[in-house]
């Protein structure tokens, strides 16, 4: 009778260790990169940051330089790569579940070339400035990414009996239809390329505390939302009438998920540009280790999401520095092998 | 009052299409009986399944109305609904891999609150279900993994942990063998007989329709051909019009009971 109770301390014992390990992970990554910092400096680092521990006095700048690195660049690095990936995981997850769809994914909706079409506009009619901490260009994607996603559900709700067919098939549509257009725009605009390219491939080097302040909060009450209504969703991936059948408000709980998934994505894209990849094999694979229950696999699919993203962020810009792999070329080359491997191990 | 009391569902004028041309239920009234094992039968295309949508409020009606236990189908809030009634639709079935237990366990969803934890007693009731549709040394299997007739019963089974007072199944024993065909059958005459809940099942085998059922209602695109006691509305008259089919009715002298066969 037990069973239960016992299956869920261990579950939360789980998430506790699994949460305590990627913090670990997370440590040293950030000791990595063209300057190797040790784990003792980033400690004392930290520990005077937050006060914990007494002001070191200067030995010479060394400390200093540290302190710059750690603080402004590599610390706010890793820390947007694990937020990013975990909302770009999650959303995934949510997406699947919606359209009862293994296919579903934020580049698939057509969020993701949304965002990069937003972003390429502000960049060719050179839109200046920023907002919030935000540059113009984020903003664009932002909105380029909500505004492609509201086309597309709208499209497919105007289809009412084959709504999930209909969904994917003009988010497919709307995503080469604007994919053409940035080509397009990128021929007529040479001298913007570079600036556009980086929205296709994706990077988390442009991090800062402002953006993971705020775009960090945005994702956390999106990721809560998802966990809200984790039951729900499990119930209606067994049959969206049983589903009616067992009192869930199927059409509430998907339209709430949907909206609050493509804000997660936006959020995540508007920073990071497009990684693609990361929403299908993260949820795949952890859902193929720890089975099909979403109250479960959320927390685990959003550490998971980000220990990948950061991990393979700093494989991008330490393997052939000073040049750096794009995050959205990296996440495709060390997630396609894994991902098959999981696939085949199962079919056994 | 009184009457009302004995009436799972009063139906009237109740019409239903997809789109505006075509109607797939035409103006039906009629009260389903309380207490009892009601059949709906009718060949393809002939709207029973769109009927049990109409009553579980997975369609809505274009016209008429629909009464539940005496109250009307649209005051219910859809969690009240959900402890009144249970249902196993033929559906497209889930392709991500909860296990057997879990899925049973979405049958208490509607007893709970947000983020409240399952206790005893709903894990009780889970493992009963489990053991009255005989699925039990299954709970920890994972639900895509099982035969047809096995992920049947567990659905059933998750209906069951549901507790409802009316049991709704679309076609219970399409993909059961003949063992679990007959125990589902009689799973389901127990429940009304120690439970008095209410069962209406759309079913296609005409003999089981005639010896489970306490009453039948007979679907004609879309209207109610006839209903009322077995006997009396499976005949080879009706089941002619209705089917264009013949039939024999042969009574087994040895058992005391009518068997249906296709006269061909």
């Amino acid at each position: 009778m037990r069973e239960s109770t016992r299956g869920r301390r261990k579950f939360r014992l789980l998430v506790a260790g699994y949460g305590l390990l990627a913090l670990v992970i997370l440590m040293g990554l950030v000791t990595q990169g063209t300057v190797r910092i040790p784990l003792s400096d980033i400690i004392r680092v930290l520990g005077e940051e937050l006060s914990l521990i007494p002001s070191t006095l200067d030995d010479g700048g060394t400390q200093e330089a540290y302190r710059v690195i750690l603080l402004k660049l590599r610390i706010p690095r890793v820390v947007m790569a694990f937020i990013v990936g975990a909302a770009l995981a999650t959303s995934g997850l949510i997406f699947q579940g919606i359209f009862i769809n293994p296919m579903a994914e934020p580049y698939v909706l057509g969020v993701s070339s949304g965002a990069a079409f937003g972003a390429t506009v502000v960049a060719i009619f050179g839109i200046g400035g920023s907002f919030l901490g935000f540059s113009m260009v984020s903003l664009g994607a932002f909105l380029g990414a909500l505004l492609t996603s509201f086309l597309v559900f709208t499209i497919a709700q105007g289809n009412r009996s084959n709504q999930m067919t209909v969904l994917l098939l003009s988010g497919i549509a709307i995503s080469f239809f604007l994919s053409s257009l940035i080509s397009l725009m990128m021929t007529l605009n040479r001298d913007v390329i570079e600036n556009i390219f980086f929205w296709t491939m994706g990077s988390v080097s442009t991090a800062t505390w402002d953006k993971i302040f705020s775009v960090g909060t945005g994702i956390t009450l999106g990721i809560g939302i998802f966990i809200y209504y984790a039951q729900e969703l499990n119930i209606i991936l067994t049959g969206e009438d049983s589903a009616k059948a067992l009192g869930v408000n199927v059409k509430r709980v998907r339209s709430i998920l949907l909206y609050t998934a493509s804000l997660v994505t936006a959020l995540a894209v508007s920073v990071s540009g497009i990684i693609g990849f990361v929403g299908l094999i993260v949820p795949h694979g952890v859902r193929l280790l720890f089975g099909a229950d979403n109250r479960r696999l959320l927390p685990l699919t959003a550490i998971t999401g980000g220990l990948f993203l950061s991990i393979t962020d700093m494989i991008g810009r330490t393997v052939v520095p000073p040049m750096e792999i794009p995050l959205g070329v990296m996440t495709a080359l060390l997630g396609t092998p894994y991902f098959i491997y999981l696939l085949v191990r199962r079919k056994r | 009052m009184n009457a009302l009391n004995q009436e799972a569902y009063r139906i009237s004028n109740l019409s239903f299409g997809y789109n505006d041309e075509v109607m797939i239920l035409e103006d039906i009234s009629t009260a389903l009986p309380r207490g009892k094992v009601t059949g709906i039968i009718g060949p393809n295309g002939s709207g029973k399944t769109t009927l049990i949508k109409n009553l579980s409020r997975v369609l809505s009606p274009d016209k008429g109305s629909i009464f539940v236990l005496g109250k009307a189908l649209t005051g219910y809030r859809q969690r009240e609904l959900a402890l009144v009634t249970g249902m196993v639709f033929q559906e497209k079935e889930t392709t991500f891999e909860f296990s057997v237990f879990d899925l049973v366990m979405m049958g208490r969803y509607p007893y709970k609150k947000k983020f409240e934890m399952e206790n005893d007693e709903d894990r009780l009731k889970v493992l009963e279900a489990l053991e009255k549709t005989d699925v039990l040394e299954l709970k920890d299997k994972c639900f895509t993994a099982l035969s047809g007739g096995e992920k049947q019963r567990v659905m059933i089974a998750r209906a069951l942990a549901q507790e409802p007072e009316i049991l709704i199944l679309d076609e219970p024993i399409a993909h059961l063998d003949l063992h679990h065909q007959v125990e589902i059958l009689n799973l389901v005459r127990r429940l009304v007989k120690e439970k008095q809940i209410s069962v209406l099942m759309i079913l296609h085998d005409l003999n089981f329709a005639y010896g489970f059922c306490d009453e039948v209602v007979l679907l004609k695109s879309g209207r109610i051909y006839k209903q009322g006691d077995p006997r009396q509305v499976i005949t080879k008259e009706n089941i002619k019009q209705v089917y264009e089919a013949d039939i024999d009715i042969i009574l087994d002298h040895r058992t005391n009971r009518h068997h249906i066969i296709p006269a061909y």
